[in-house]
């Protein structure tokens, strides 16, 4: 650092087209003073900073190595910025080398100011800026090998869909499925809404192109075990359950099956306790939900022992009952959690019978019943079954209305002569599926009563149900009689994410679905590399699903397939002054830190946001975000010669967070409204970022107030920046206290993007507070 | 509502502001239909601000106390916490319905208040006093019943 300040050699251009600054401030004197400073080569005004002349001059002045950065002063349009890039880059200037100081946003050039005080304050503005391009250096993105391929957790419809979109563009994928067969819940329905059409149509057509592809290994009946490495690196460690099948040498003939003696019930989440006797599945069958390869599988728990029929029976000798669960290690650049969802389980609803009267069903058993409808009078749909409800799942599901909509329209063709009765509190149908909605109430012999029941009780011995409820649109009692009773329920996280959560570390939201930032980057899971998609991330429908899974795979893409670049403001930690008290580690919200060979915190880079958290925290300064260290900051700091400033005014230092309250500045700035001219504001990448030895040093210096300004609790970019900056001030309290200085001189505001009226107002009552505080006792 | 801010909190009303007027309450309730009224309909006046329709109502008396309705709620709103918090205030503002003497429930706060508890012979006889001349003889013959089989103490 000391041999970069000594060799600095900074060309300082201020941009003033039009004059307006000439205007505002005694320019010229700002031009005499800052030509004197140290490491200030040359100095002066442009007029038209892209003039072909002036340009060359600072290409022969960098060649001659007269010069070695540029500070700019001013306002540039985001051309002029990339064009200067450009330009000088051809003569070797480093794009870290160019300083930006913008001096309109801190308010020069605001009408009403006075001449003097506009003068004085450009000239700090620009003698900060000079301090830390005295410190910057040059700096190269890093290239980091990366491997090839993804690796998707859950052959679901998300899963399948994401898998193809990746093979079509040529890159690898390992397609993850704890089932004997792929699918997932949407295999299982028996019609999509809204074009009422079968869902392994959809399904059988994506999966046929993984079939043919060389680029995709689907493995069936594995889990996930364990996670090392890191993105564009991970080892996972797979375990395959045994399929006592052999996969190459089984065709799907079903002879096995023929002679198994053995029936086994159903999916017990999908099985219709009337069907019971129906089921045909055999211990050994093919596989559920849907094939990918044809190879049966034998479920050997359900196995009489010593039975060996279908060895016997198999024209291929395929069925190999001595197999063993196996493990294999696959090495992926990045991970897709596509895990889905579970049905809640309605046996909790007590009060409305399921698990209790076998005509009690669920809707997703339901779709059983659309297969083949045994003859029914009167069946009732009860919406909002353990959803919405505090006592179950407490949000709603967003597709079961549509669901049993489409089951009541598909029935009611089909059983002409019944009745049907949906208890409903809301009708759900957003967008185009308003549609099914009018379809259905259109229909002869469907009521709809919005009111739901509060108990279902057995009539009589018939095995039929009775409810009541409150017609609330009448405002009267309702008692309905009931064949069979549909309940819709909800959607909750499925058992898979739940495991995936755990063995990843991935933190879930309140409702137990992958948490992730909703609005901006609801594909991620606040684990670099690792993305989640479809319904594991909240319930929606297929069409959804798809969308989020495809999502999820872009943003996968820039983690495999040979390098992938890393920004270089990345921290450092200067291992000759940690001393491994792992605060650091602590406070990364991303997991980005692991211990070195020799026990050192180190980020990781591909995990790392580079949001400056750790240079914030460490209680030694030991840790620096390149091109943001803590020396530019503190030179920066220093540059602000308070003295020059007439004490009666108080001094605001801010620190804006670049996000949310820097723009909030920035939009104050350029409005009408009046900001006290003695305020310097620094942006920083978060407001976690900010080193409490900063703060202690900046009051050192006489400034008379510090404001510390970042995103609003719950909308941090980097989940929790102001509130560990908020946590730290304690330790700062007690240390300035010490020091003799009022703790109330930092303060600390949450600022949206647009809320310059807040800023505004804010900054005005602190310099009250501070005038009525008195002057900085250090402030000379 | 704002008229109703105030009021709530001196009686202790639970909120009710959360109610989605679903109709499980009322679904559940064994007396909901026997008047006009339902327990959502109560909940519903709440939320409008009608508070001397919904003290008015007969329904605050037929209440058994049952619990259904708060224990089927998937809001949380205590609606049987709301119904008796009105029978306070109605009892305490002197909105009475017309024609109702509210004996047993006044006989039953009064003794309370009196003894800090309650003593069912006398409370039976208390009613039945209030009730002159109406039915003396029945309510009579019930206690000889409950007596019997150590129903009253």
């Amino acid at each position: 650092m000391e041999k970069t300040k000594a060799l600095s050699k900074i060309g300082l251009f201020i941009f003033d087209p039009g004059g307006g600054f000439a205007q505002a401030v005694d320019l010229e004197t700002v031009v005499q003073k800052l030509s004197k400073a140290k490491n200030v080569s040359r100095c002066e005004v442009v007029a038209d900073i892209l003039a072909t002349g002036f340009l060359l001059s600072v290409k022969e002045d960098l060649r001659a190595g007269n010069l070695n950065r540029i500070l700019w002063v001013g306002r540039f349009s985001p051309y002029q910025e990339k064009r200067i890039h450009a330009d000088l880059s051809a003569e070797g200037l480093n794009p870290y080398l160019h300083e930006w100081c913008d001096v309109k946003e801190q308010g020069i050039g605001k009408k009403g100011l006075d001449r003097i005080v506009q003068t004085q304050k450009i000239t700090i503005l620009i003698q900060m800026a000079v301090a830390r391009a005295r410190l910057i250096e040059a700096l190269e993105p890093l290239s980091l090998p990366a491997a090839d391929a993804v690796l998707i957790i859950g052959a679901g419809v998300a899963g399948i869909h994401a898998s193809s979109s990746l093979i079509k563009l040529g890159k690898r994928v390992y397609l993850i499925e704890k089932e004997s067969g792929v699918g997932g819940k949407v295999a299982s329905l028996h019609r999509l809404y809204p074009r009422i059409c079968d869902p392994r149509c959809g399904l059988e057509f994506e999966i046929e192109k993984l079939r043919r592809s060389d680029k995709v290994e689907v493995h069936t009946l594995s889990r996930v075990k364990a996670l090392d490495g890191s993105p564009r690196n991970f080892e996972v460690k797979i375990e395959k359950a045994p399929r006592y099948v052999s996969e190459e040498r089984c065709n799907g003939c079903g002879k096995c099956a023929e002679v198994c003696p053995v029936t086994i019930p159903d999916d017990p989440r999908l099985h219709f306790p009337q069907n019971q006797d129906q089921s045909r599945k055999k211990a050994i069958h093919s596989p559920t939900p849907m094939a990918f390869s044809s190879a049966f599988v034998v479920e050997r728990q359900h196995c009489p022992p010593q039975c060996r029929e279908c060895v016997k029976a198999c024209p291929a000798q395929a069925v190999e009952l001595q197999q063993t669960p196996s493990e294999m290690t696959l090495r992926a650049g990045a991970i897709i959690a596509t895990t889905g969802w579970d049905p809640y389980p309605l046996s909790k609803v007590e009060e409305y019978g399921y698990g209790l009267y076998p005509n009690v069903i669920s809707n997703l058993e339901a779709e059983r019943l659309l297969e083949n409808p045994p003859e029914l009078k009167e069946v009732g749909f009860i919406q909002c079954a353990g959803s919405r409800d505090e006592r179950h799942l407490n949000y709603c599901s967003s597709v079961c209305c549509s669901a049993s909509l489409k089951q009541a329209l598909y029935l009611k063709e089909r059983l002409p002569d019944s009745r049907f009765y949906i208890f409903y509190q809301d009708i759900r149908t957003p967008g185009f599926d308003e549609e099914l909605y009018r379809q259905v109430k259109s229909l002869d012999n469907v009521i709809f009563i919005r009111g739901l029941p509060s108990t279902v009780k057995p009539d009589g011995e018939n095995g039929r149900l009775k409810i009541r409820a409150e017609d609330t649109l009448s405002g009267k009692e309702v008692n309905i009689g009931l064949d069979l009773l549909v309940l819709a329920g909800g959607m909750a996280p499925s058992e898979g994410s739940g495991e995936i959560a755990e063995r990843f570390n991935l933190p879930l939201n309140n409702y137990g679905f992958f948490e992730s930032h909703l609005q901006c980057h609801p594909e991620e899971s606040q684990r670099a590399g690792i993305y989640v998609g479809g319904a594991c991330r909240g319930p929606m429908n297929v069409a959804q699903s798809i969308e989020s899974s495809h999502r999820a795979m872009v943003e996968a893409m820039q983690f495999i397939d040979g390098t992938f670049l890393v920004e270089p403001t990345y921290p450092l930690v200067d291992k000759t002054k940690c001393d491994k008290c792992k605060r650091c580690m602590e406070d990364c919200s991303f997991s980005a830190y692991y211990f070195d060979a020799e026990g050192f915190p180190t980020p990781d880079l591909a995990r790392c946001r580079q949001c400056g958290n750790c240079m914030g925290t460490c209680p030694i300064t030991a840790i620096s975000l390149r091109h943001f260290t803590i020396k530019q900051t503190a030179a920066q700091i220093q540059a602000i010669k308070v003295s020059s400033l007439p004490k009666e005014e108080p001094v605001i230092l801010a620190f804006l967070c670049k996000n949310d309250a820097y723009h909030a500045a920035r939009e104050a700035a350029d409005s009408d409204v009046v900001i006290p001219p003695n305020v310097f504001f620094i942006k920083v990448p978060c407001a976690g970022s900010l080193n409490n030895a900063l703060l202690a040093d900046a009051l050192s210096f006489g400034i008379d107030g510090i404001l510390i300004a970042g995103c609003k609790d719950g909308q941090c970019h980097y989940v929790r920046g102001t509130q560990l900056v908020k946590t730290r001030s304690v330790d700062l309290s007690d240390k300035l206290k010490k020091m003799m200085i009022e703790p109330e001189r930092i303060r600390f505001e949450n600022i949206e993007i647009r809320d310059s009226k807040k800023y505004t107002e804010l900054i005005n009552s602190y310099m009250k507070d501070l005038k009525a505080m008195g002057p900085n006792p250090f402030r000379v | 509502m704002m008229r109703l801010d105030a009021e709530r909190h001196s009686y202790d009303i639970p909120e009710y502001s959360i109610c989605v007027q679903c109709g499980r309450c009322s679904a559940g309730c064994p007396v909901a239909f026997e008047s006009e009224h339902s327990p959502r309909k109560i909940v519903r006046f709440l939320q409008w601000g009608w508070l001397k329709e919904a003290c008015e109502s007969p329904f605050l008396w037929l209440c058994a106390s049952c619990q259904t309705c708060t224990a089927r709620c998937p809001r949380g709103v205590d609606i049987a916490g709301i119904v008796c918090a009105l029978r306070r205030m109605t009892q305490e503002r002197g909105w009475v319905m017309p024609g109702e003497k509210l004996s047993s429930y006044r006989a039953f706060i009064d003794m309370i208040k009196k003894k800090g508890r309650i003593s069912e012979l006398s409370l039976g006889l208390k009613v039945a006093l209030c009730k002159l001349p109406a039915h003396p003889v029945d309510d009579a013959v019930l206690a000889w019943k409950l007596l019997r089989r150590g129903r009253l103490k």
